[in-house]
């Protein structure tokens, strides 16, 4: 079809030729759609937390993320600082994204198979019990021994970027296993916050939110789209987990489980409202917003075209790798590094606690995961994964981070927290370097299984 | 159906209906097609926004209506400290140092109204910009009509209260309830309407413009000059990233609040911040139409029924959804999504909190005699038809301006008359004009009497004007 000039679709500001765009816009956001980018991204939150928390601006820092925000309606308010409205309220979009992550892998994806999924599923609960276990081992006394969760999680970004920084090539059957190790790892981790990290629960405010989920199922029962509704029983049932003993983050990811995966629309009917749309409207209309129902109609009907996960994912994935966790990472990491305050004895024994379990504890877990599932469930390894790539991806799940920093915050008093901060950001570098050094020098080996 | 976005208060319909509904289109039979029935079942319409906006202030105006009986009711049942203490709860948002802390009242009367004011600047946009009042010859009966009908109640009430201390209500009879004069007209002339809705549409919004130069110039507290500066500058950085083709909704968005913070701030009223956003807004779509049809029909026939994975093809459809609100302005998109919630939620909810006035015998006796009531009564019911007839009568003896065709002086009377109903805009200048206390209850006492008062007298001109066989007709504007 020929285009006829000043018909051709306009281009916004982001992606013209302006100087700024060219310059630093396109080449960002090309940037940005790698798979290294969100891990970058986070590395730098961190960098950035070290310095400023370690520099002479430290003041500012502290002062930054323990500001008082409020929100009070007559004698009935929720407050808290900035650093946990990030930690209770944006995350919990971080762990919605988790629960649609886990909800289309489950119907739609790798561990739709249950055979496939055994793999990842026993690999990744073996990295979680060496882990754990080995954290324990080091610090078998409470209040130390609490923190044994933040010793657990996988960092899905982070573990991605060590891989496609390492193996830029990998077969895509590497980076399923990994995507799915990560998502049952966020699992156990969801189970653990849930189970363990609960303090003082407040039966009734639960029974609540458990009510708004049955509220939110019988009216996607019934075809209720707006998604106004959804957004304030979200928004209901956080309020309700919100000083229930419970993290409100489950909030999120029950409404990501939640969240149908079909589309309200078959994609033919659609196709056929556009090509209607399409010749019924004019190029000039007048008055000029003559055919704004028209367009308007056709643009719901292809968002109804698309399963409300899949919209809802595409809206919040950026959000949540780009801001939400590195603004988290931002608040969070930023640990004094204080020799003196290291050397208590105990303080000393979480690092180290930290540093075995993730840095050991994790690959051989894994890797015994792994070979008890091959073992016992009669699967076979998928083609291009090897034993060392398999030690390799152990060590890269190994770089603990955000997930970790989450638990940790819920599990650890104060000075044991810095400790425990200090120990997941060395274990970060060290199994991030170990990962990384596995997975690249067997790389001649790749194909050879 | 109503051009309404996801999650307006319209597209709330359950589906049991499509069950029922089950479309028969003869190219594919029998086929599930689940599209929500208004794409079958509704013949195609080119919605006219003019069309849309008057369907749904007629219906506007009903819900308007039950929200105020249901407040002066409330106001005057047992359960009367409910309804003070509802409004008088605190709500407070910030942080540490820095905190906006009002009550509901005010939260909804600075707030939420306005969203309501963003609307009227939109659509004083579109009139401006392609209604009637593009055209000289076409905007100038109206526009002196409105004129006429603005300062005749005002100097009515000054004269009612001069040195007196309600002088400075004087804005409170000016004002027009857009949602209440056209459920009168719609209700009462039916499809007999003709040229008379046009006609007090436009005259109608240039009394709101009117109000919004009085709320700014008039009522504002001490205007502290940065926090305006910074307003002008924020709306300046609003208007450049859209000559740059900016389209993010969020960055707007945000400008948006912080415009309405800074005006906030400044002690002009918070509701000129959404006049001027709704006065931003581009009237031109982003894409041209027939470049959007091109990629609705090449997605269309790219994209599979029964994709693997299943959301193979979401990027493609979320682009042409995307791409198909590009091909409307952001001002018909913005008035799309905000008009239903403005009309039933926010302006229902401003009567609500508004209407309120006790009604109790030593109130009603004080009220009687005092010269602020009189003067809210007299210069709404008196002064808008004399205004509005006066206006009239002298621009079409001078033959600047001509009566629209099929509108007659009595119909033209009638319109007069239903301008007079000032309700939402009246009360909420009552609200600028004098603190909390006798003289505001006098004043809103007023402006309800005088809306009755005007709304029936209109209803009654108009009625008795309808030729025969229209009655039925008017019965349509019930629904």
């Amino acid at each position: 079809m020929r285009v006829e000039r000043g018909e051709e679709l306009r281009l916004p500001w982001s992606r013209s030729d302006r100087p700024i765009p060219r310059r630093v816009i396109r080449p960002l956001q090309s940037f940005l759609e790698t798979e290294v980018a969100s891990g970058a991204v986070l590395l730098a939150a961190l960098v950035i937390a070290l310095v400023w928390a370690n520099s002479p601006a430290r003041g500012a820092y502290e002062h930054l993320w323990s500001r008082h925000l409020l929100v009070r309606l007559g004698r009935w308010g929720v407050g808290d600082e900035v650093r946990g409205w990030i930690r209770d309220g944006l995350m919990t979009l971080f762990f919605l994204v988790a629960g649609l992550e886990i909800k289309r892998e489950l119907l739609t994806g790798e561990l739709r198979n249950r055979r496939a999924a055994m793999l990842p599923a026993g690999a990744a609960l073996g990295g979680m019990v060496v882990a754990a276990l080995l954290y324990l081992a080091v610090n078998p006394r409470s209040p130390a021994a609490h923190g044994w969760g933040a010793a657990m999680p996988t960092d899905i970004a982070l573990a991605l970027g060590v891989l496609s920084l390492a193996l830029p090539r990998a077969p895509s059957s590497l980076r399923v296993f990994v995507l799915s190790l990560a998502i049952a790892d966020d699992l156990g981790t969801i189970a653990a916050v849930a189970l363990f990290y609960s303090h003082r629960l407040a039966v009734g405010s639960i029974a609540l939110a458990i009510g708004i989920g049955a509220v939110v199922f019988v009216a996607r029962r019934v075809d209720i789209r707006s998604s106004v509704v959804y957004g304030s029983l979200g928004t209901a049932m956080w309020l309700a987990l919100h000083g229930s003993g419970v993290s409100p983050t489950l909030a999120g990811v029950a409404m990501g489980l939640l969240t149908p995966a079909v589309p309200f629309h078959r994609p033919r009917a659609v196709s056929r409202e556009a090509h209607r749309i399409a010749d019924e409207t004019v190029d000039d209309p007048s008055p000029p917003d003559a055919d704004a129902a028209q367009w308007l109609e056709l643009a719901r009907l292809c968002r109804g075209a698309v399963s409300p996960l899949a919209r809802l994912e595409a809206v919040l994935h950026p959000w949540t790798s780009y801001v939400i966790l590195p603004l988290f990472v931002l608040a969070d990491a930023g640990v004094r590094i204080v020799p003196h305050a290291l050397t208590t004895s105990s303080s000393e024994r979480v690092v180290a606690g930290m540093l075995l379990a993730r840095a050991v504890g994790k690959p051989l877990g894994i890797v015994l995961g792994s070979w008890v599932t091959v073992r016992l469930g009669r699967v076979g390894l998928p083609s291009g994964l090897t034993w060392t790539r398999i030690l390799g991806i152990g060590a890269a799940a190994g770089v603990p981070f955000s997930v970790s920093l989450f638990v940790a915050e819920l599990s650890l008093p104060g000075p044991l927290l810095d400790a425990a901060r200090v120990g997941i950001v060395v274990a970060a570098g060290l199994s991030g370097l170990l990962g990384f050094l596995l997975l690249r020098t067997r790389r001649g080996a790749a194909g050879s299984s | 159906m109503t051009p309404s976005i996801d999650g307006a208060p319209g597209s709330l319909v359950g589906s049991e209906d499509h069950v029922a509904h089950q479309p028969t289109d003869p190219t594919a039979p029998g086929e599930d097609v689940r599209l929500p029935r208004s794409a079958f079942e509704r013949p195609r319409r080119v919605l006219q926004p003019l069309q849309t906006f008057l369907a749904t202030e007629a219906a506007g105006g009903l819900v308007l209506l039950a929200a105020a009986v249901t407040a002066l009711v409330w106001a005057n049942s047992p359960w009367r400290g409910a309804y003070e203490t509802l409004w008088r709860t605190g709500l407070t948002l910030g942080a540490e140092g820095w905190t906006v802390s009002q009550d509901l009242r005010h939260w909804v009367n600075d707030g939420l109204m306005a969203l309501f004011f963003l609307v009227v600047g939109l659509e004083i946009k579109r009139e401006v910009l392609t209604g009637e009042l593009r055209t000289i010859r076409a905007a100038a009966l109206p526009v002196i009509a409105a004129v006429g009908g603005m300062v005749v109640p005002a100097v009515l009430y000054l004269a009612l209260n001069a040195g007196g201390n309600g002088r400075r209500g004087w804005g409170v009879p000016m004002a027009t309830d857009i949602a209440f004069a056209l459920g009168v007209l719609t209700l009462a002339a039916g499809r007999a309407r003709g040229g008379l809705k046009p006609f007090l549409l436009t005259l109608a919004i240039v009394d709101d413009i009117g109000a919004i130069v009085v709320i700014a110039v008039v009522y504002s507290r001490s205007v502290a000059w940065t926090p305006v500066l910074v307003a002008a500058a924020l709306a300046g950085v609003a208007v450049l990233l859209r000559r740059i083709h900016v389209r993010a909704g969020a960055v707007y968005l945000a400008l948006g609040v912080a415009l309405w913070v800074a005006v906030f701030e400044s002690g002009v009223h918070a509701s000129i911040a959404g006049v001027v956003l709704g006065l931003l807004t581009p009237a031109a779509p982003f894409q041209r139409p027939a470049a959007v049809s091109r990629e609705a029909h090449r997605v269309a026939d790219q994209t599979v029924d029964d994709p693997w994975p299943p959301d193979a093809d979401a990027p493609q459809w979320l682009s042409l959804a995307r791409l198909s609100r590009e091909a409307v302005s952001p001002l018909a998109r913005l008035e799309s999504a905000l008009h239903p919630w403005t009309t039933f939620v926010v302006v229902p909810l401003f009567a609500l909190a508004n209407a309120g006035v006790r009604l109790s015998g030593d109130a009603l006796r004080g009220a009687a005699t005092s010269p602020v009531t009189l003067g809210v009564v007299a210069g709404l019911v008196l002064g808008k038809v004399a205004g509005i007839l006066g206006a009239s009568a002298l621009a079409v003896r001078a033959r600047v301006a001509a009566l629209p065709e099929g509108v007659t002086w009595r119909r033209l009377a009638g319109a007069a008359a239903v301008a007079g109903i000032g309700f939402t805009l009246s009360i909420f200048v009552a609200e600028l004009a004098f603190p909390s206390g006798v003289l505001l209850d006098r004043a809103r006492l007023g402006v309800l009497v005088a809306s009755v008062i005007a709304g029936g007298l209109g209803f009654a001109i108009l009625r008795g004007d309808r030729p025969r066989g229209d009655r039925r007709a008017g019965d349509e504007g019930r629904r």
